[in-house]
């Protein structure tokens, strides 16, 4: 009998390994090659054309560190990780609270706001740039029409506005998602932890933060996660809307990259700033990651 | 679950802000609805109506991106179920190992998710160039299964961790080996984890620009971003054809919503919270 | 049900994978040309172009690469290209610094023999020579001119208010004034790194001078000199105080627009502005007009695109790539694209008569300006890339905040970057 269970314990392991050898090689060659090359290439001083490259050490990152516009940029984006951790989760899952529960149109409503979600960044940035027009788009219209004139805003041309303006756009995609992972999330709270607290004569509120809030756990590390990452990687919404404009108020670390390697063509410098960002979403996004890790743990075996 | 108690009055409340919700999250969309339908003089006025349902940019979206909406189909719909295949059978060991050894190989393949993909770009041609498959359709399936590993390893094996160990042991009984089990049951039964990742892979392969432009060179591959790019650089802007396009090319994204979005809410989630 | 239709599109995918094996292959056995003219008039162009050559030359026949985006994009594409995979032989390329930014990067080959069938020398202004070539050699066709320093205005709104364009600063200060006593913006801008810069060109070209122009292009003037800091204070007095409320927040058609509604009554803009303008509603002529900038002489600044020709090709490539570049060079290929583009042929040859109102007139602009070798391109181009790139940046951010102490700062950081550009060897020799 035991002799049987080892057994089929090896052939049980070596099936895991078989399943695992394919993705971890693929995973290998895509990701870690990739980086080391990248690496490589920031120590290289290189117009991305010639078949030449020179070394030049740590040259590019010591300039980088030594310039006020990519100290701006790291600022730009621990901001962007903020507002997507913060403001997208919070109104998805007050959206799903609202819309929980025996509402008639119910599908409508959930379409609708998740619908932002899967339109391509570029439509997105095109009608978000018509409502941002400072006169005569629908944003400054509507703050006139009710009487606040003094607060229309110049949206996408202030410097010190613009960052919003982009998150706002970001906001009405980023938050079909949040919405739609709390609201499945709830649909899944068993109906008797409710009941039973309510006829111990809870109120809502307390409803909310001792039984709803803990068992949306789930879906707020899903949703966090996902954000957070999205938050170090942003580049789409911020590149065909701003493209990093005013006077570069808005860029990022992706739109700075791609602006320094192929509109300037220095391409190590370029990978030097690829680096950075990503020995920045590392520091960042650990902690998480080893925090998921360990859960999952909890939940195995 | 429901929280709330049936008051009428309440009730009224929920309906009023719900529709007020949807209707601030439906205004930007109505203007690119609208606008697809006016002339480029109309357009000069973003909010006006047009005179008449005038056609035209639907047409000319249609000539510029109706290719597009193809090829992107041709990369989207194979890169998506494979990456969810291959994220699944990455998942399904970490799931079942025990947690010391699972721990490593689980977090190697996690710390993928934090690597920005514009720096990927020169070695990913190099490979692709090396296996023959630069320029292909395929390539870029091989590209999205290979930077999704992460994401949909972390996806399932979050799902499959809900799944009753009782299945196993059962299908154990039956004379089920491990790999049978991930097959005939584990699979079937994780149906609703499968749809909601297919949504989420689904946005992100659709709305690549960075990888198909890395590895496609010609017209009959470029995926439909890239035909709505188009528009917005040219010197003459075209936003007419614009919205036009633009709407022709959620569509179909639109209808893998509609077709699964009830197994989307119900595994987004997983058996998590079960 | 869910499995079923899992089942299903897997079949469809299967069946759509089958048809993908096969057509991208085919494609690559001709010669290419890569462009980033993908949609509208500027894709109708490039056919006409390409429909133009095949009839003229069986040989110069190329197939047509789309790269959506433009030049950040075409690089990245070559890029790739250049490492290994099919580079094209003929491609869509910036002027001037740009198409130098190939030639040092061993990627491109002189058409010096290309240049002399066609006449080049007799053909093309020396202006525009300028922005094809490189220590002495011609690297590129120079395919389409835009004039950039026009100031389109609304004719009704002068009309009404009894202005006339004005010729000097002075007159261009005054007709600003009436027009802002009566309640209209004076002069729209548009955000971007381009556009203000382009707004520069005039007060610049009036302060150095021709001469003064190029020395500054060719690394040969401080930016912090004297005679910077009174240029960008003629373009500040007479531009930037002008400016229509919240500029920064337009792109170049959301502020055309304005100039459609007749909320801003000038316009200093590229001619694309007058394709726009025109599918707006606007009468060329009557609604609307152009005068040139009034920077002292009759100057044109032109922005144009170039044709480049790889030197990376097999034997077939080359062949079919220089016949192509020798139509496209040819009085009849610069016609059959320009008309449709709405720019106008750089070859002085083209004749006139096929051009729209405006076509005509900027056409004869240049036909002078050319006779009086005033034919000047844009600065931005002539720079080295990172310097222009940062001026465009930073005279965005001094318009917006325009005072004594930011020129300086301004002009000081650029001529930190001008030095540091001489020490790279950066700036372009001719």
């Amino acid at each position: 009998m035991k002799a049987k269970h080892q057994s089929m314990q090896a052939q049980r392991n070596r099936v895991y390994v078989l399943f695992l050898a394919g993705p971890v090689v693929l995973f290998l060659i895509a990701y870690v090659y990739s980086v080391g090359y990248t690496v490589n290439l920031s120590l290289h001083s290189w117009d991305g054309l010639s078949p030449v490259s020179k070394f030049v050490g740590f040259d590019n990152y010591i300039s980088l560190f030594k310039s006020a516009r990519f100290e701006n940029t790291v600022i730009n984006n621990l901001k962007w990780l903020v507002f997507y951790l913060l403001v997208p989760t919070t109104l998805g899952l007050s959206i799903a609270l609202l819309l929980d529960g025996k509402l008639k149109g119910e599908g409508i409503f959930k379409t609708i706001i998740f619908l932002p979600y899967i339109i391509t960044p570029v439509a997105v940035s095109a009608v978000w740039r018509w409502l941002y027009v400072p006169d005569g788009g629908l944003f400054n219209t509507l703050i006139t029409l009710v009487g606040f004139e003094d607060l229309t805003q110049n949206w996408l041309g202030d410097r010190g506005v613009v960052n919003f303006s982009v998150m706002l756009a970001a906001l009405w995609c980023a938050t079909g998602f949040s919405f739609l992972v709390f609201y499945s999330g709830l649909k899944s709270i068993p109906q008797e932890y409710i009941e039973a607290a309510r006829i111990d004569g809870a109120s809502p509120v307390s409803i909310f933060w001792n039984i709803v809030l803990p068992q949306l756990w789930p879906s707020t590390i899903l949703v966090v996660g996902l954000f957070g990452i999205d938050a170090m990687r942003i580049f789409d919404i911020v590149w065909s809307m701003s493209g990093g404009g005013p006077a570069r108020a808005s860029e990022v670390l992706a739109t700075q990259l791609y602006d320094v390697g192929f509109s300037t063509f220095r391409m190590g410098m370029a990978s030097a700033i690829g680096v950075c960002q990503l020995i920045m979403a590392a520091v960042l996004i650990l902690p998480y990651i080893m925090y998921i890790a360990r859960r999952v743990e909890d939940h195995g075996e | 679950m429901t929280m709330h108690r049936s008051v009428p009055l309440l009730r009224a409340c929920r309906y009023v802000a719900a529709i007020l919700i949807s209707l601030i999250f439906f205004v930007p969309m109505l203007v690119a609805i609208v606008s697809a339908f006016k002339t480029p003089a109309e357009l000069t006025d973003v909010l006006s109506l047009p005179a008449h349902l005038d056609t035209q940019n639907f047409t000319t979206g249609w000539q510029q991106v109706g290719r597009g909406v193809l090829n992107s189909l041709m990369i989207t719909v194979p890169a998506v179920i494979l990456s969810v295949f291959i994220g699944s059978v990455a998942a399904y060991p970490l799931s079942m190992m025990n947690a010391a050894r699972s721990r490593f190989v689980y977090f190697f393949l996690l710390s993928g998710m934090f690597v920005p993909f514009q720096i990927v770009q020169i070695p990913v041609f190099y490979i692709m160039r090396a296996v023959g498959l630069y320029n292909t359709i395929p390539g870029l399936w091989v590209v999205h299964i290979a930077y999704g590993i992460p994401i949909c390893t972390f996806f399932m094996r979050n799902f499959f961790a809900t799944v009753p160990r009782s299945l196993y042991e059962a299908a154990q009984l039956d004379g089920c080996g491990p790999a049978g089990y991930f097959f005939k049951i584990l699979l079937p039964a994780s149906m609703t984890g499968i749809a909601a990742l297919s949504i989420v892979q689904s946005r992100s392969v659709w709305n690549d620009l960075l990888f198909a432009m890395t590895l496609t060179n010609s017209g009959n591959t470029m995926p439909v971003t890239a035909a709505l790019n188009g528009f917005v650089t040219a010197i003459q802007v075209q936003y007419g054809p614009l919205m036009a396009s633009s709407i022709i090319s959620v569509i179909p994204m639109l209808l893998v919503f509609l077709l699964f979005q009830k197994a989307f809410v119900r595994g987004l989630l997983g058996g998590s919270s079960k | 049900m869910l499995r079923r239709t899992f089942l299903a599109s897997s079949l469809v995918a299967l069946g759509l994978s089958v048809g993908a094996l096969t057509p991208p292959v085919i494609a690559q056995e001709k010669p290419q040309i890569w462009s980033y003219w993908t949609s509208g008039a500027e894709a109708d162009a490039l056919s006409a172009l390409m429909n133009t050559a095949k009839a003229d030359n069986k040989e110069a026949d190329l197939v047509h690469r789309p790269i959506s985006g433009s030049a950040a994009e075409m690089r990245q594409a070559l890029q790739v290209a250049f490492l290994g995979g099919n580079p094209p032989a003929v491609f869509q390329s910036g002027m001037a610094l740009e198409l130098k930014s190939f030639v040092d990067s061993g990627r491109l080959a002189s058409i010096d023999d290309v240049w002399a069938e066609i006449k080049g020398a007799e053909n093309f202004a020396p202006g525009i020579t300028k922005t094809v070539m490189v220590d002495g050699k011609v690297y590129g066709i120079p395919l389409n001119v835009h004039i950039i320093n026009n100031v389109f205005y609304n004719k009704k709104i002068f009309a009404k208010l009894g202005l006339t364009p004005p010729k000097t600063w002075e007159e261009f200060k005054a007709v600003a004034k009436t027009l802002k006593d009566n309640g209209i913006q004076p002069l729209a801008n548009a955000s971007g790194p381009a556009w203000t810069l382009y707004n520069t060109f005039p007060a610049i070209l009036s302060v150095l001078g021709d001469e003064g122009f190029y020395k500054l292009a060719s690394g040969d003037m401080a930016f912090n000199g004297p005679e910077m800091h009174k240029a960008m204070q003629l373009f500040t007095d007479t531009y930037v105080a002008n400016y229509m409320k919240n500029w920064s927040g337009y792109t170049w058609s959301t502020a055309a627009d304005q100039f459609v509604k007749g909320n801003v009554a000038m316009y200093q803009m590229g001619d694309w502005l007058s394709s726009y303008l025109k599918d707006a509603g606007m009468k060329p002529g009557e609604d609307y007009d152009f005068f040139p900038a009034p920077s002292g002489k009759n100057q044109v600044v032109v922005q144009l695109d170039v044709l480049a020709f790889t030197s990376t090709g097999d034997d077939a490539a080359q062949k079919a790539g220089k016949a192509f570049l020798k139509v496209s060079g040819s009085p009849d290929g610069q016609l059959a694209f320009n008309l449709k583009k709405g720019s106008i042929a750089p070859n002085k040859t083209a004749s006139a008569d096929k051009y729209d109102a405006y076509g005509k007139q900027a056409f004869e602009n240049l036909k002078t300006a050319t006779a009086d070798n005033e034919v000047i391109p844009n600065l931005k181009k002539l720079l080295p890339v990172q310097l222009g790139a940062e001026f465009g940046n930073q005279i965005v951010a001094y318009s917006q905040n325009p005072t004594p102490e930011a020129l300086d700062e301004m002009l000081n950081l650029l001529e930190d970057m001008h030095k540091d550009m001489i020490d790279q060897n950066a700036f372009v020799k001719w």
